[in-house]
């Protein structure tokens, strides 16, 4: 079997240049090649250059895994892949994390979406107190004081 | 620069999804954006074991208050952990339950604690759940839980039933549930059965899986009829109950550990291919070697030994599965006092060696050898004549 290879242009106009399976592990990509098919090269206007490349990154680490013993993996490189991802996550910085779950989204890629939710969830809201959330989200507290009180003692089980 | 503040709320709502419920409920006060987004989750899970004693009324009224207002079009899942106390309303649960079925709920687990002595109030669930169409899993846990279901019961998706130490109202009760379910995939029946069991007939064309492990002096035996079983599990360690099992050719894998009628129960699973064997017995001589016998697909055997005659069982095994390829046995509690070993009369022609040994058998495991007599006889037997072995393992036994 040939490997046919799949043009992507990020936002900013960088190219990458990959094997269909690797793009085919987005659900998104082939419905823009059957909208597109005049152009071998698929725009994908919502995603930059630098996260199109982590993403790619990603499907490469797992078509290959995916492609290893005649499709069924083993164990042991399901736990490869499982510290892979965790390295792959951890070397990122926050902005890149949202950008990549983004980007995720819009490919519609089901396993780098949830690695990068449950990834969120866990590193930056889980175990923290409200307000350690808020300092890692930056996210602007815009309620009334007594507003907070109020919602905290309706929900006081929920809290530590 | 702040891309969190830009996230969509059906992102945000998908990272909420990763988290505990009770996490996900303390996002509520981040900011207004956060406030009302954990009410969409699909998914929720109440654990008041997970809840300090000083706010649990809060928390049963949290969840009277926010349960019908919770704004997700169907709650996909709810799993209720309560414990039940003097402070205890079973009302409430009845209540939940009540809610859930109205909003469509696919999977729910209920889970009854009760840490005092005294006995509580039984918690009957609504009728409503017995007539659930969207139901597709089903697991109830706790003896407080009465299963009174309605003559009208009928759970059409419902693909997995989960019963563990319940409380049934009569007799009726378990059976009206099993016939109700026209697609039900895996059935588990466990723990102690109070009273009120009676016979346990599982007629289920669709059964895929079914899973029993059943103690307490309440039933009167059981029938089993799941042509289309592929996972079967058997733990019985009562005595006197009878079984009656019809053949399960699409049987891929059986645990069965039974103390009498093992070979019966055998006779309905001989197209397994995976095999542990784990008998309650104490005297070989129980066991009543049925003639004509054979496993004819079985290739991984378990066999877990207990009383001294046990290679009288796995020699039968042995000649009656011309394909095994993997044989595992564990020597676990010995009960050497309760028997006397009688040397198994090898007849060392070769036309009665087992065929699996001469052609298949390439794996053997044995855990827990003491080089007892027994031991050592069925080892040299199996060493002299198995000429396919790859894999040998013997480990001693570590007291």
């Amino acid at each position: 079997m040939s490997k046919k290879n799949i043009v992507l242009k990020s936002s900013n106009g960088i190219i990458f240049e990959v094997e269909e399976a690797v793009a085919l592990q987005s659900e998104t990509i082939p419905y823009m090649i059957e909208d597109d098919c005049a152009n071998d090269t698929i725009p994908l206007a919502n995603v930059t250059g630098d996260i199109l490349a982590l993403v790619i990154e990603y499907c490469k680490k797992h078509v290959v895994v995916a492609d290893g013993d005649g499709g069924g993996s083993s164990s042991s490189s399901q736990e490869d892949l499982k510290n892979w991802d965790a390295q792959f996550m951890n070397d990122l910085d926050q902005s890149k994390i949202f950008n990549l779950l983004l980007a995720a989204d819009f490919l519609n890629i089901k396993t780098l979406f949830d690695l990068t939710c449950q990834f969120v969830a866990d590193t930056m809201i889980k175990g923290k107190s409200v307000e350690e959330v808020r300092r890692t989200l930056n996210i602007e507290k815009d309620y009334t004081s007594e507003e907070e009180a109020k919602a905290r003692q309706e929900n006081e089980w929920a809290f530590k | 620069m702040d891309i969190i503040n830009r996230l969509p709320d059906e992102l945000l709502l998908k990272i909420l999804t990763f988290l505990p419920t009770k996490t996900a409920v303390s996002t509520s006060i981040l900011s207004k954006q956060w406030e009302f987004l954990w009410m969409w989750l699909p998914n929720l899970e109440y654990d008041e074991l997970d809840v300090k004693s000083s706010v649990i009324i809060r928390f049963r009224d949290f969840i009277d208050k926010n349960l019908p207002l919770h704004r997700a079009p169907i709650i996909q899942t709810l799993i209720l952990s309560f414990q039940l106390s003097d402070l205890s309303q079973p009302e409430n649960i009845k209540r939940w339950v009540g809610t859930a079925v109205s909003r469509c709920v696919r999977e729910l687990s209920i889970y009854l604690f009760c840490f005092d002595h005294k006995q509580p109030a039984d918690v009957s669930l609504p009728s409503g759940l017995y007539t659930c169409n969207s139901l597709t899993a089903l697991t109830l846990y706790g003896k407080e839980i009465l299963v009174d279901v309605p003559p009208t019961a009928y759970l059409p998706s419902l693909k997995t039933l989960l019963l563990e130490c319940v409380t049934y109202l009569n007799e009726d009760s378990l059976r009206l549930l099993l016939s109700c379910c026209p697609v039900l995939e895996d059935l588990s029946i466990e723990g102690r059965s109070g009273e009120n069991v009676g016979k346990i007939v599982v007629n289920i064309p669709s059964l895929q899986r079914l899973s029993l492990n059943v103690y307490g002096p309440a039933s009167d035996g059981y029938v089993i009829v799941t042509p289309s079983l592929k996972y079967f599990k058997f733990d019985d360690c009562e005595e006197g109950f009878s079984y009656l099992a019809e053949h399960m050719p699409m049987l891929k894998e059986a645990y069965i550990s039974v103390v009498h009628d093992t070979e019966k129960l055998l006779e309905s699973i001989a197209s397994v291919k995976l095999l542990t064997l784990r008998p309650y017995i104490t005297s070989s001589a129980k066991f009543v070697y049925p003639a004509g016998m054979v496993f004819n697909q079985l290739e991984h055997l378990k066999v877990h030994i207990h009383s001294v005659n046990w290679s009288k069982l796995l020699v039968w095994l042995l000649r009656n599965s011309p394909k095994l390829r993997i044989l595992n046995v564990y020597c676990d509690d010995f009960h050497s006092e309760l028997d006397v070993y009688e040397p198994v009369k090898w007849d060392n022609e070769q036309s009665s060696v087992p065929e699996c040994l001469l052609r298949s058998l390439e794996t053997l495991k044995f855990a827990g050898y003491r080089g007892r007599e027994e031991e050592r006889d069925f080892l040299s037997f199996l060493f002299k004549h198995a000429c396919c072995l790859k894999s040998t393992s013997v480990i001693l036994h570590v007291s």
